[in-house]
This record gives structure tokens, C-alpha cells and sequence, in this order.
């Protein structure tokens, strides 16, 4: 009996071992890893120079890794179990009762060169901004709130949302941008101004999700509508047909946990009552036929993607009515559901994302099209970063 | 190659089971598949390591055969075999550390970079045992170089130990019997290491890395506290748990390794923590160094010069840096003070108290052991007395108590005898103990799988040694 019993547990254990490197060498090949969002490592290539120093190996390593059989199912259960173990933050993501957050370390610092920075800042879209004012054109700055500062009060008391560096990037970026004179849109005093609403935002996505931005939409349009001295029409919310999709939606923060977290998200679809016939371009590419990007099925799992159907490196809108002005956003993903809700308005409506897009300059760019309206949207994170949509010129 | 890696578990191992259960019936077919399968374990941190392994094995196979008891040139040999082993070792280990010191006072020395091979430390010890045991008679020379290669290079200790001694398995590199039994427990002992490593060691990893990164003015008394507990759970179920696998694995192969851990955080003094804490080295240096300067039988002066030597060598041993001689002059003093000053009064304290001093000392040998410099040293020093530049506790530490709560449970409780003591319980119910621990080891083992494929590479703390 004891020895059946030690055959049988050696025999699982090799039928485990071998079986396993099997299925993984016939299984079917998957080239990226849909909850990470990143492609996997490809099989390495042996140098002289990598061998000798056994980087090739730790690339074999990294290779299995990534393609083990059932990599995902595995995956899943692993996060599976750091959920049921109740774990302050799993994957990097604190977990509560309401909300997935992003979680920082430990480390604070001091936040007096933020005065300099923002204003060398703002003295940049000083300059942007009298660019377009040169043509008769206006531009604003439209200032976002993260999620961790929208949901700061979300956190558990010993955890940091960092609001205090937040906090202070936008006091030190909104008090330039007023010395300078550059129209700026501080969205988070704005929310703070209507309470926060917690469903303003998504509580597993680190963005804002349609309402928020709606009201953001709403914010900025109040906005140039003054400056145009009441010759700008906007639609309002009544001039919207509100649609909220059955299907489940899975946020970034929730893709990090792999889709286990019971989120109560939902996607909103915003289109307006009345028909407005539009032509759309991706990058040069006619005919894309859609604003929001909607699911085959009531089932399918949704995200952010459904705006504009995710980032693109140029979009343009165009919808024929050449009595209405025009309007170049560009920014990160923030701006693809402002785009999705502000396109009704304008004759055209321009989308850059400087973090693909790589044809012209800011600058060329607005010299040659002269929209009436140069808008751009940021996180209050990014406010003082030059890189990707930090271009000013 | 490490044992807690995809690579280990789900190529290499059953490729090596195939071809040495499936395809060679004889011996010394078995042994040559054995030493391919470790030299290309070792080659996996890249090839350019292999020749010194190579050149570890010629120079102890040579002078292996000259320093029997019938050479009457023995000593001489002796001599050459110990200057080539330790002349490798310096070179590749210690070389920068001595050229750091001496370019302080000379200038004109330009610190010299080299590239630390891995189980160095290991091998060097191993090939030293052989030339040594040979030497002194407990064991007889083999003219087979391969025997030699084999018992140098054979992976399961290759780089990381326990230490085994060629008196421990020269016969059974020749007259081993493999069997389901040994391969049964072996396989469960290999689990069971596999999820101390995986399960505990690395998590205790995660939480001594986050409190010792952190800077001294956002520490707290409670943060330096468990980084050094999290740090030595980490320690302990890192090495042990490679022991654990190490010894598994030489069963399955029909190999006996000596044990190298005694649950070592249950000791009542540092003497007989030491005797329960990595045993083959600290039998190494016992027969190998201390007993031939005289051990206790000499004068109370040399006594402590043997014991301070032995213990300065043994801090060298485990890294070039002056930290690791700080750590081992602290041991050869706590050793020398237990010894001359406070055994006695310790040994007529409580259990507990007892229990606490070790531990506390240990504690302090671990944060010598662990920081890289001196100054950190001095802050978590200065903060585990309450003397802490952010209080007492501060939301670091509530973090990593509670993020890890589990493991820091697990790892305190599995630091004691809980298993034999269970098993001793079941034993009584037979069947139980049968069913129970293969169900629980295939458990663990599959949760540790799920963490592999769940994290990126995780190296061991003695692969640096």
C-alpha cells in the first residue's frame, strides 16, 4: 500500500513535469499578453558574447516564463490567491472595498523646486499661447485631476496617495499659468466645487469616465463660449442620448488583478439626439466609421478603448458644417473621451497624441491648420514633464 | 540555474529523469549523465565560468593522488593543492576587495574588477575537502578524474551548498542504490524547500528590501524591526529551503547528504546557534582549521586566537567586504564572551530570556550581515534601541505588517520544530501522515509554480558566496 501510494505520487509528479514543457511546446502561440498589455519575449538568439556571459540563458528563463502552458489561467490564480489573502495591494494595486489604487512607496521629498519648473513651464505655453493668439485663435489648458487625487480620501489612512505632491504640481502649475496669463481650466477645483461625485471617475480605471468628462466637456465649452463672446452654441446634456452598457468593463487597475476584482463600473455612451453625419481619419486612414468604439455583444468585456477606440496619433473629425469653428485637442488619453463628446460642436474637430504622432511639430501643426480653438488636456502629474504631450512648441 | 526556475523544473529536471532513470541502467553511465546534466547547470550563468570549475577539478583530482598517506612528499603536495585552491579563490573573490584596501595607502593600485563566479566560495571548500580528507586518511584518492568532477560539480550542491565532504559520499558516487522510497522522500523534501523559498523567503525578501531601502529619516523603531526579522526569516528559509532541495534532490539520485540546518532560531546561546546554522561549513572549519591550530587544547590565548581566526575566515568566506569581517568578528567575540564570560549565568537563566538574548544577538548579526555599508548600520542600530528619527512606528511599517502578515506568521512558527513535532503526532495515525504530507507538498509545490510564473527571477542569497 505504501509503496503503490509513493509510485503513484512519483508518477504524478513526472507526469506533471513532462507534460507540462509538452503542452507548452505544442500549445498554440500567443505573441502578447492581453492583461499586461506587452508582447512577450521572443524566442532569444544565441551570440558568442551572450553565451559566454549567460545573458542567453536568463532570456531562455524570461522565454519560458512567457510562454508556459496556460500562462494566463496560472496567472490568474495566483492573483486569486493574493486576493483571498487579503493583501494590502496586489500587483501593485491597493485594494479596497470601492476602489483599485495605484500604490506608492514610502518616500517624501522636498517640493520647493516645483515653483521654478512650473514656471519655466508656464512661460512655454505663454509662448504657445500667443502663437495662437497671432491667428485669432484661443488657446486653453485644461487641467484633470489623477484618480489617486480624485480618490485620495479612498486610501487606507497609512497608505500615500501622494496628494501632497499633486497638490502641490497644481498649486505651483496653476499660479504660473495665471501669472502668465494663459488660460488654464483647473478641473479639480471645479469637481471640488460640485463635491467630487465618486462616480465621476471609474473605481478600477485611472481615468475619468463619461459623466466626469462630460462635465469636464461642459467646463470647457462654458469656457470658450465666454471668450467667444456668446457666438460659440454648445449642446447640452438634454441634447444627448445616454446609453450605459450591460456589458462588464475592465479598467486598467483591474487588468493589473486580472479582471477579478468586482468592480461596479459600467461605460456610458454619450451621442447626440440628432443626427450629425461625420467623416473620420486615423493617421491619414479614411473611413473609420465610428465614434465609440462599441462591443459586438451585450458580454464582452469593455474598456477605456471605447472612447475613440483608444489612443491614436492623429484623428480628424470633420462634419461639413463650415459655419461652426474648429478645435485641435491634443493630450494623453484623457482627451479621447472629450473628444468623444466634443465633436458635435465643431466643423472640425483635430486629435494629436505626441506620444505617437511624430509629423509635424505643435507649432507647424497649428500654423498650418489654424484651428480656432487649441486645447490641451493633461493629468495634473504631467503638468511639468516635456516629454510626449509636454510639447509646447 | 537555480531550483526555484521554470527553466529547473519543467526542462531541465525531467529531461535529466528521463536520461538517467530511462536511458542508462549501468553505474558509471549513470554518473557521467549526472556530471553533463551539472555542467550544464553550472553553465547557465554563462560559459565563461565553466573553465575555473574545470580548473578546480584538475588541480584537486592531481594533487588528490599525492597527498595520500604513502607520498612521502605528501605535504608538499598538500601545500600546492591548498595554495592553488585558495590562490583561485582570492583571485576571483577577493582580488578587488585587497586592491580597494591597498590603492587607500598606494595610489599607484588601481582596484582591479572582476567578475565573482558563482558558488565559488562552494566548490573551493568542496575540492579542499577531497585534497584534505585524502590527506588525513578518511578517505582514499581515485584516479578517476571523472569521480573527482562528479563530486565537485554535482548540481545539486554545486553553488550553494550544504558543503559535502568526500568522506560523506565517495562511496556512493560508486555503490549508490537509488530506490522509490529515497525518491519519494526526496522528491517531498525538494517541495517542501521549494515553498520555503518560494512561499516565505522571497516574500520576507520583498519586505526586508522595502525597510532597508528606506532612508534614515523616514525611519522608524518598528520598520528597523522588521526588516531585520523579515531579513532573517528571509536568510533562514532562503538557504535552508535550497538545503531542503539540495538534499531531496541527492536522494532521488541515491546520494545522502549531511543536514546543514537544526532549526537554528530555537537556540538558547549563539555556541549552539552555530550548531545548528549552516553545519557543513561550520564543521568545515571545525575539521579542517580549528582542530589542526590546536581547537581548545592549546593555551587560553591561543584558544581565542583559533576561535577569532576561524571566525574572521568564515565572515571572509562569505563575501569580500568589510561588513562580512565586522559580522564574523562579532560572532568570534559573542563565541569567545559565551565561552569565558556569560555562558555560565546564561545557562542557569530561563528558557525564555535565553531564547530572547540569542535571538537578539542574532538579529544584530543578520543587519551586520545584510547592510552595505556602515552607516546603515548605524541608523537601524540607533532605531531598533528607540532611537529612530520617525518615531517609534510610522505607516511603512503598518504596511509591511500587514501586506505580509502571512509569511511573517508562517516563517515564525516554521522556524521551530512544528513539522516533526506534527509528524511525531501523526506518525501515531499512520495512514494520515501517509496521506497528508504528498497531498501538502504537491500543494505547495503547484502555489509555488504560481508564483514563478507570477514573479521575475529570484536568485539566491548564497549564490553571491
Amino acid at each position: 500500500m505504501k509503496q503503490k501510494m509513493q509510485i503513484g505520487f512519483l508518477g504524478l509528479v513526472i507526469l506533471l513535469m513532462t507534460a507540462i514543457p509538452l503542452l507548452t511546446v505544442f500549445s498554440t502561440e500567443e505573441g502578447v499578453s492581453f492583461y499586461e498589455q506587452r508582447g512577450l519575449a521572443g524566442m532569444p538568439v544565441p551570440t558568442r558574447e551572450t553565451v559566454l556571459n549567460g545573458q542567453f540563458f536568463s532570456q531562455i528563463e524570461t522565454f519560458i516564463q512567457d510562454h508556459i502552458f496556460a500562462r494566463d489561467a496560472l496567472l490568474k490564480v495566483n492573483t486569486a490567491m493574493e486576493l483571498a489573502m487579503d493583501r494590502v495591494a496586489v500587483n501593485n494595486i491597493i485594494v479596497t472595498e470601492d476602489n483599485l489604487l495605484d500604490k506608492y512607496g514610502f518616500s517624501y521629498w522636498d517640493l520647493g523646486y516645483l515653483t521654478a519648473q512650473a514656471e519655466a513651464k508656464a512661460a512655454q505655453y505663454a509662448q504657445l499661447n500667443q502663437t495662437v493668439k497671432d491667428y485669432g485663435g484661443y488657446f486653453c489648458y485644461l487641467g484633470v485631476p489623477q484618480f489617486t487625487t480624485y480618490f485620495a480620501d479612498k486610501y487606507p489612512e497609512f497608505m500615500d496617495s501622494r496628494l501632497w505632491h499633486t497638490t502641490g504640481i497644481r498649486e505651483a502649475f496653476s499660479t504660473a499659468m495665471s501669472n502668465q496669463g494663459v488660460p488654464f481650466i483647473n478641473m479639480y477645483a471645479e469637481y471640488q466645487s460640485i463635491g467630487m461625485p465618486e462616480d465621476y471617475y471609474f473605481d478600477s480605471d485611472h481615468h475619468y469616465n463619461t459623466d466626469g468628462a462630460f462635465f469636464a466637456v461642459e467646463t470647457l465649452l462654458a469656457q470658450l463660449a465666454e471668450q467667444s463672446g456668446g457666438t460659440l452654441h454648445y449642446l447640452q446634456a438634454e441634447d444627448y442620448e445616454s446609453r450605459t452598457l450591460p456589458n462588464p468593463f475592465l479598467g486598467s487597475s483591474n487588468r493589473k488583478l486580472y479582471g477579478l476584482w468586482e468592480s461596479r463600473d459600467r461605460m456610458t455612451v454619450m451621442t447626440p439626439k440628432q443626427d450629425i453625419p461625420f467623416t473620420r481619419t486615423d493617421n491619414t486612414t479614411d473611413g473609420v466609421g465610428y465614434i465609440w468604439q462599441l462591443p459586438a455583444n451585450d458580454t464582452d468585456a469593455v474598456n477605456y478603448g471605447v472612447y475613440m477606440g483608444g489612443d491614436m496619433a492623429e484623428t480628424v473629425i470633420q462634419t461639413n458644417r463650415p459655419e461652426l469653428p474648429s478645435i485641435l485637442i491634443y493630450g494623453d488619453s484623457f482627451t479621447n473621451p472629450v473628444e468623444a463628446l466634443l465633436w458635435p460642436n465643431f466643423n472640425e474637430t483635430r486629435s494629436l497624441d505626441f506620444r505617437y504622432y511624430t509629423g509635424k511639430t505643435l507649432t507647424e501643426y497649428i500654423t498650418e491648420y489654424k484651428p480656432d480653438y487649441v486645447i490641451c488636456i493633461r493629468d495634473e502629474s504631467t503638468y511639468l514633464n516635456d516629454v510626449g504631450n509636454g510639447v509646447t512648441n | 540555474m537555480v531550483f526555484s526556475s521554470l527553466t529547473f523544473l519543467f526542462a531541465f529536471l525531467p529531461a535529466l529523469i528521463v536520461c538517467y532513470f530511462g536511458l542508462a541502467r549501468r553505474r558509471d553511465m549513470r554518473n557521467w549523465i549526472l556530471l553533463a546534466f551539472s555542467v550544464v547547470f553550472y553553465s547557465w550563468g554563462g560559459w565563461s565560468l565553466v573553465p575555473l570549475l574545470l580548473l578546480s577539478i584538475a588541480i584537486n583530482w592531481f594533487f588528490g593522488q599525492r597527498v595520500s598517506v604513502d607520498n612521502p612528499r605528501r605535504t608538499l603536495h598538500l601545500v600546492l593543492a591548498v595554495t592553488g585552491n585558495l590562490g583561485l579563490l582570492f583571485i576571483f573573490k577577493y582580488l578587488g576587495f585587497a586592491t580597494e584596501i591597498l590603492s587607500g595607502f598606494l595610489p599607484a593600485i588601481v582596484p582591479v574588477e572582476i567578475v565573482l563566479p558563482i558558488g565559488i566560495s562552494f566548490y573551493t571548500f568542496q575540492g579542499l575537502s577531497y585534497v584534505l580528507d585524502v590527506y588525513m586518511g578518511n578517505a582514499a584518492p581515485t584516479r578517476k578524474i571523472s569521480q573527482v568532477a562528479l563530486y565537485i560539480a554535482l548540481f545539486p550542491q554545486l553553488v550553494a551548498g550544504p558543503i559535502v565532504r568526500y568522506s560523506t559520499i565517495c562511496e556512493e558516487l560508486d555503490t549508490r542504490r537509488e530506490s522509490t522510497e529515497e525518491a519519494y522522500e526526496g522528491v517531498m523534501r525538494f517541495c517542501f524547500g521549494l515553498a520555503k523559498k518560494v512561499l516565505i523567503a522571497n516574500q520576507m525578501g520583498a519586505l526586508a528590501d522595502s525597510a532597508f531601502g528606506q532612508s534614515s529619516t523616514l525611519m522608524s523603531s518598528g520598520l528597523a524591526w522588521l526588516g531585520v526579522i523579515g531579513y532573517s526569516l528571509q536568510i533562514y528559509f532562503d538557504f535552508s529551503g535550497y538545503s531542503d532541495m539540495a538534499i531531496g534532490l541527492g536522494r532521488v539520485f541515491g546520494f545522502h547528504f549531511l543536514e546543514n540546518f537544526d532549526y537554528p532560531y530555537i537556540s538558547r546561546s549563539i555556541t549552539e546557534f552555530w550548531r545548528r546554522w549552516h553545519m557543513s561549513l561550520g564543521t568545515w572549519f571545525r575539521d579542517y582549521l580549528y582542530l589542526p591550530l590546536g581547537g581548545n587544547r592549546v593555551s587560553r590565548w591561543k584558544h581565542i586566537r583559533n576561535i577569532l581566526a576561524v571566525w574572521m575566515l568564515t565572515g571572509l568566506w562569505h563575501g569580500a567586504a568589510w561588513n562580512f569581517v565586522l559580522w564574523g568578528v562579532y560572532y568570534g567575540l559573542l563565541l569567545l564572551l559565551e565561552k569565558f564570560l556569560w555562558g555560565r549565568a546564561l545557562g542557569r537563566c530561563p528558557g525564555v530570556l535565553r531564547h530572547i538574548y540569542t535571538l537578539f544577538f542574532v538579529a544584530i548579526g543578520w543587519l551586520l550581515f545584510r547592510a552595505t555599508d556602515l552607516s546603515i548600520i548605524a541608523v537601524f542600530l540607533k532605531a531598533m534601541l528607540g532611537g529612530a528619527a520617525d518615531g517609534l512606528w510610522n505607516n511603512h511599517a503598518t504596511y509591511l505588517l500587514l501586506q505580509y502578515r502571512w509569511e511573517l506568521l508562517a516563517g515564525c512558527l516554521l522556524s521551530c520544530p512544528l513539522f516533526p513535532f506534527l509528524r511525531r503526532r501523526l506518525d501515531r495515525r499512520g495512514s494520515l501522515l501517509q496521506a497528508v504530507c504528498p497531498v501538502l507538498a504537491l500543494v505547495l509545490a503547484f502555489w509555488s509554480c504560481l508564483r514563478l510564473v507570477g514573479s521575475g527571477f529570484n536568485p539566491f542569497i548564497y549564490f553571491q558566496f
